[in-house]
């Protein structure tokens, strides 16, 4: 399975929603959205996927840049990351979002790569990228999870059947934030919460975010619930920079006057989708930030983990991210 | 089927004939014969296939040539001036910011969008952004130094 | 005095300055012409069907329907690469590794290969070929590999007399000298320790690509990026039952090689289908195939003994070196056991290495090959002993370091070498003052390259304007057109702008062996310095002819003719104007063994900080000090210091072969084989030492390899400084870290 040339396919550039979802109804399952393409024309050069038609968004008016709305911003699904790095609201007061956009891949990616395609993209286990009938690829194994199995990037929580873990960067962020998604289709528009939009193996073995055939993300809410709240992002790789999470942590802690009166943790890397540590959350709030309260909520942060033959170091990573979170957000 | 995609190469209008799928890099190198723009992985990881599209750096090799339709695009060859190297490339040079000279032309062009949005960045700065370009020959020591003195020249100009 | 080798200590005007480029402009334009910048009128495009199996028997190739298809142009497979080579040896192994032959034994091996119009056409052909496989067990780890009963990789390989069962250990080599088990009778303290290393790859940026063209007369031209263009045409000759003077091979510009450039891989395969289609083919390896298919270097498994007495002095050293060598025989194993103790001065020393076969693809060099292994884990027991006798890392080292005199422990009595100058500056290096912060740790290593000469040949010829052409055969990897015009300009006594360097292709120069063993600037450099002197001995005969006097009478000095009791002295310029007129062209040339390459020693300083809660690794200081003999251009010199360590920093931090347990490459491309980037790095000091090397005009050391033998170790002594676990298995990424600090703490823990 040699890196190859990508297979034919028609490209489409529509201009407006409509004619998008003219192009999906038309396609059905040979039609493939791209915004971006970094994540895309990966699968293509495989040949782990191939479309017959592929949509590629960037022509479509009103899906890139930050509003400001009455109840925080709205950002197109279509805005680049380093757009999102440099806007002067989002630093202003979504900063978790922003270094978490500044953690993906590297500067080119970025001035290319979209939040909705990050949002959306595919998980990187080996095995079903490599193409690999496994069950997320309509198969009924999974590889990883096999006893001859290399799982070190694998999941700790929500396993069923499938072991893959969600790759995002921006993902716990936005969950993290509370944020919503904006998903519209011919039907028209439904809001879904970042929390619910992230789905695991348990809802839908084949796809990782709610978005249903003929849908399209087009935009992103972040509330002002958390704006401008006391942030942390850190995410552990095997290299520090150019590379996938092991384990990632995003935190919004609402801090007064030294006392924590709300909080959203949440991890990447350890599970199909963005992790929320809501035990965590739960035993900090209304406790002073400081080292003991973090060390309580890293203690009540891996409950339940269930680690694979090679990913046990997950299980401290996770403890010692979110005492970091909790400590110095 | 192929589709006709025209943009501005290095300041001149090129049209081209390309298959939706055909990739920018591919374009520019075999179809248009640029070859100053290298191919070291075909999958965005080493930023030998830097250009710039519209401004900004960009990998050709992640890029399908189609998206380049109506676009501004400059390759390593469409930098020097009159018969004068630019600064950044004199740089480069002068600065032995090269040894086998593969990562260059992509190092020079993501080197260049950082200048154009930090007219003077640190050492930090260069680093990081550099995430993107693999060199495995220099330890990255004398490109920093260059791109440092290429700013600097850049300034001053 | 015109090949005398030996070291003169003479006074330089422009060697040892900060010269530019020669190929800067060409390099920073575009305008530089790599293996895949080529291209020739009616070139097919070529590509190779690999077998996705670890081991196999291949039962039938059926490729009728590839043929048939539009557009294709020719199909190969090894039933079109007849044996020339005997059917057994290093020759007949390169054969069957570019194209297997009724089997396949590694993920990637090439089984067929098309040339096709376009590459869309050629990929449609790889897949109407059929292979029949028979799927056999496989092992991919050293370890594994030696266990009685473990899938055996060449049946015909038996390790000691032929009537034993085939084993997967190729070959067993010992050095060393005295009597180690006596020595350690007399140790008072014995460390013993075992080591790991993961397989790791050279990452030149550049995949190989080659632009391949044999004419119905069975005369060829091969355009190719390679450390060894007349290497390259000798292979593929006899490979492909070619007379060695048919076949012209030009190195293109080479976008980095490090040794993975020293063996062919496609070429012949280019060739053979270039020959069978009648039209030139271009043949480009992707990233993933340059992973699964051309030459990492080994993985390896090595256990250490170390014994010393209470004073200090290291009485007995002993290794067993089990390093991986693919699915080939190679020497990978020996040059590690040579290399391992050869910075110390010990009695009774001895090392194993163990030529160990894997289902991997064939190992091939990796700048100062094996010798980074080896200090890995001969360093890191160093360091441990000093901390068991309680005594300094490197008063340690300088109490037991190799000197003049010395006999090294794989043969030789050392000349004038760098060990103890290089222990000496670190130690006065104020790097090693610098205070550590929190999770900080320093670690010092020592490393040793033998360093090689060999074969060369040079061309120096006058033009009649008075500037010079320089034609050598050993590829410029990383300056050596600079240094070798320097070097030409320093002889001729001319201006360095004058001089004009030009690697060759074989049809022009004699034989050059191939840029290695950091041989580039030391050999060609001594062959241009005799090609100078040649040349120069007709610039005072045309000279002479001139004044109408003796050639004894004239000498050569600053670039001009000049005899006693002439005012008037004949420059350069002068003689080589008028040359048409006094004899015709002026040319020096040169063909020589370069021998006495001198041996290179470096000392390296590495701090780290490790994130006890992460894992991570961040090397935040680091220091070279390395012995360059002379260093012709500094800023070379301090490149190839700079860029051996950083490549030893990703070694030792984060890379590695991943191979699933089904023998097959899980990482084949720069995303999950994590070379380092930039901000990976910190700034990395040098600092050039020049002992002058004996057996050289100049005392010109090889410095190109050496630099990549330190770091290993120098990060894991620093980690274990840092972070209080000593880490015995590279690449130290954060989760083994992570786990060997849980480990460590979960054993300092109170039990019960």
């Amino acid at each position: 399975m040699l890196k190859d040339m990508m297979t034919r396919f028609e490209l489409y550039r529509p201009t407006a929603l409509a004619d998008a979802y003219e192009l999906i109804d038309q396609f059905g399952a040979g039609a493939w959205l791209m915004a971006g393409g970094q994540d895309s024309l990966d699968w293509f050069k495989d040949r782990a996927k191939q479309p017959r038609a592929v949509i590629e968004l960037s022509q479509i008016e009103g899906m890139t840049g930050v509003r400001e709305t009455a109840d925080g911003v709205e950002i197109g699904a279509l805005t680049t990351l380093a757009e999102i790095e440099e806007n002067a609201l989002v630093r202003e007061r979504y900063g978790l979002l922003v270094s978490a956009a500044s953690h993906v891949a590297s500067p080119q990616i970025r001035n290319v790569g979209t939040i909705g395609g990050n949002l959306c993209q595919d998980t990187r286990c080996w095995y079903y990228r490599a193409g690999l009938s496994c069950y997320r690829a309509g198969g009924n194994i999974c590889y990883a999870d096999s006893p001859e199995g290399m799982n070190r990037e694998h999941c700790l929580f929500g396993a069923s059947r499938c072991v893959a873990v969600s790759p995002s960067d921006t993902a716990p962020a936005l969950v993290a934030l509370d944020a919503s998604m904006v998903v519209s289709s011919r039907k028209g528009e439904r809001v879904v919460r970042a929390e619910r939009f992230f789905v695991g193996p348990d809802v839908d073995i084949q796809r990782m975010t709610a978005l249903q055939p003929g849908e399209i993300l087009t935009a992103i809410r972040i509330p002002s619930a958390f704006s401008s709240a006391n942030f942390y992002f850190e995410k552990v790789a095997e290299r520090k920079t150019w590379d996938f999470a092991l384990v990632s942590v995003a935190a919004a802690l609402r801090i007064e006057s030294g006392t924590i009166r709300d909080a959203r943790i949440v991890c990447g890397g350890v599970e199909c989708r963005p992790r929320r540590m809501r035990d965590a959350e739960d035993a900090i709030r209304g406790r002073e930030q400081n080292a003991e309260t973090a060390g309580a909520a890293a203690r009540r942060s891996a409950g339940g983990a269930r680690p694979l033959r090679y990913n046990e170091y997950k299980i401290p990573l996770v403890e010692n991210l979110v005492t970091r979170a909790v400590r110095d957000a | 089927m192929t589709v006709t995609v025209s943009f501005v190469l290095n300041g001149e209008d090129v049209s081209v004939d390309v298959e939706p799928r055909t990739l920018l890099v591919e374009a520019l190198r075999d179809r248009l014969r640029r070859t100053g723009t290298h191919v070291g992985c075909d999958t965005s990881q080493c930023g030998a296939c830097v250009v710039h599209v519209d401004g900004r750096s960009v990998k050709s090799c992640s890029m399908l040539a189609v998206q380049a339709e109506g676009a501004e695009v400059v390759t390593i060859e469409g930098l020097a001036k009159g018969g004068r190297l630019h600064p950044m490339q004199e740089a480069f040079r002068e600065h032995h910011g090269l040894q086998c000279g593969f990562c260059t032309p992509g190092m020079i062009m993501s080197a260049l969008d950082l200048v154009s949005q930090n007219p003077d960045p640190d050492e930090n700065q260069i680093r990081h952004w550099l995430e993107g370009n693999l060199c495995r020959c220099t330890g990255y020591q004398n490109i920093v130094r260059a791109i440092k003195a290429g700013a600097q020249a850049m300034r001053s100009a | 005095m015109a090949n005398d080798s030996k070291f003169t200590n003479q006074k330089f005007k422009l060697v040892g300055t900060r010269v530019m480029r020669p190929d800067g402009v060409d390099k920073v334009t575009g305008r530089a012409r790599y293996g895949a910048d080529a291209s020739a009128p009616g070139q097919l495009v070529g590509a190779i069907l690999r077998s996705p199996h670890a081991h196999a028997t291949i039962r039938k190739i059926d490729t009728q329907k590839a043929e048939k298809l539009k557009g294709v142009k020719a199909v190969i497979t090894s039933a079109d690469l007849p044996d020339f080579t005997g059917g057994e040896g290093e020759l007949y192994n390169v054969l069957e590794n570019c194209m297997a032959r009724g089997r396949a034994l590694y993920d990637g091996h090439a089984v067929a290969a098309v040339a096709a119009v376009d590459a869309e056409t050629a990929r449609r052909a790889l897949k109407l070929i059929k292979v029949d496989y028979k799927v056999l067990p496989h092992v991919t780890d050293v370890d594994l590999a030696i266990k009685p009963g473990a899938p055996v990789v060449q049946p015909g390989v038996k390790t000691k007399d032929k009537k034993a069962a085939p084993t997967n250990v190729a070959n067993v080599t010992t050095y060393g000298h005295g009597d180690v088990e006596a020595g350690f009778g007399k140790a008072d303290v014995i460390i013993e320790k075992s080591y790991k290393t993961e397989q790791v790859h050279q990452g030149y940026i550049e995949p190989h690509a080659c632009l391949a063209s044999v004419g119905p007369d069975g005369h060829g031209e091969l355009w190719v990026t390679t450390q060894g263009p007349f290497a390259y045409r000798n292979w593929c000759a006899t490979l492909l039952g070619m007379e060695m003077s048919q076949l012209k091979v030009t190195s293109s510009e080479i976008g980095g090689g490090f040794g993975g450039k020293t063996h062919v891989w496609i070429e012949p395969i280019a060739l053979a289908l270039s020959r069978k289609a009648n039209r030139p083919v271009k043949l480009v390896m992707s990233r993933e195939e340059v992973f699964r298919a051309s030459g990492p270097t080994s993985p390896t498994s090595i256990d250490v003994r170390l014994g010393a007495t209470r004073d200090g002095r290291i009485v007995a050293a002993d290794a067993a070196m089990r390093y991986g060598n693919g699915a080939f025989p190679g020497i990978w194993g020996e040059v590690g056991a040579m290399a391992a103790w050869a910075c110390y001065d010990i009695e009774n020393v001895r090392s194993v290495g163990y030529e160990v076969l894997l289902n991997r693809p064939k190992v091939a060099a990796y700048r100062a090959p094996s010798a980074p292994m080896a200090a890995f884990a001969v360093e890191s027991t160093v360091t441990l002993m000093a901390e068991a006798l309680g005594m300094d890392p490197v008063e340690f080292r300088l109490k037991n370091a190799a000197r003049e005199g010395t006999r090294a422990s794989y043969g030789p009595t050392y000349g004038p070498i760098g060990i103890v100058p290089t222990l000496e500056a670190v130690k006065k290096h104020p790097h090693m003052r610098a205070r550590l912060g929190k999770n900080q740790g320093r670690g010092v290593a020592c490393g040793f390259w033998f360093n090689f000469g060999g074969q060369t040949c040079a061309d120096l010829i006058i033009d009649v304007d008075g500037t010079v052409g320089l034609s050598v055969g050993t590829v410029d990897v990383g300056g050596a057109r600079a240094s070798l015009s320097l070097i030409a300009a320093e002889e001729l006594g001319i201006p360095y702008e004058e001089v004009r360097c030009n690697i060759a292709d074989t049809a022009s120069l004699g034989h050059n062996d191939m840029t290695d063993g950091s041989r580039g600037t030391f050999s060609s450099g001594m062959a241009t310095i005799f090609a100078a002197r040649d040349a120069i001995e007709q610039l005072r005969v045309r000279a002479a002819k001139a004044w109408g006097i003796d050639v004894k009478n004239v000498s050569w000095k600053d670039g001009k003719a000049i005899a006693k009791g002439k005012r008037k002295s004949l420059t350069l310029k002068e003689i080589a104007e008028a040359s048409p007129n006094t004899g015709g062209p002026i040319s020096g040339h040169s063909q020589v063994v370069a021998d006495g390459a001198g041996v290179s020693f470096a000392s390296h300083i590495c701090d780290v900080e490790v994130d006890p809660e992460t894992g991570g690794t961040k090397v935040v200081r680091y220091t070279v000090v390395q012995d360059a003999g002379k260093a012709v251009h500094p800023d070379y010199v301090e490149g190839q210091f700079q860029g051996g360590a950083a490549q030893g920093i990703g070694w030792a931090l984060n890379e590695e072969y991943v191979y699933g347990k089904d023998g097959r490459l899980q990482n084949p491309g720069f995303l999950d084989y994590r070379i380092p980037v930039c901000s990976d790095l910190p700034f990395i000091d040098t600092q050039i030492l020049e002992i002058p090397n004996p057996n050289h005009p100049y005392g010109i050391r090889g410095v190109g390899e050496t630099s990549i033998v330190p770091p290993l170790a120098a990060i894991a002594n620093a980690v274990s400084d840092a972070a209080g676990v000593r880490m015995t298995h590279v690449p130290m990424s954060p989760p083994r870290v992570l786990a060997a600090i849980k480990a460590s703490r979960a054993e300092k823990a109170p039990t019960g």
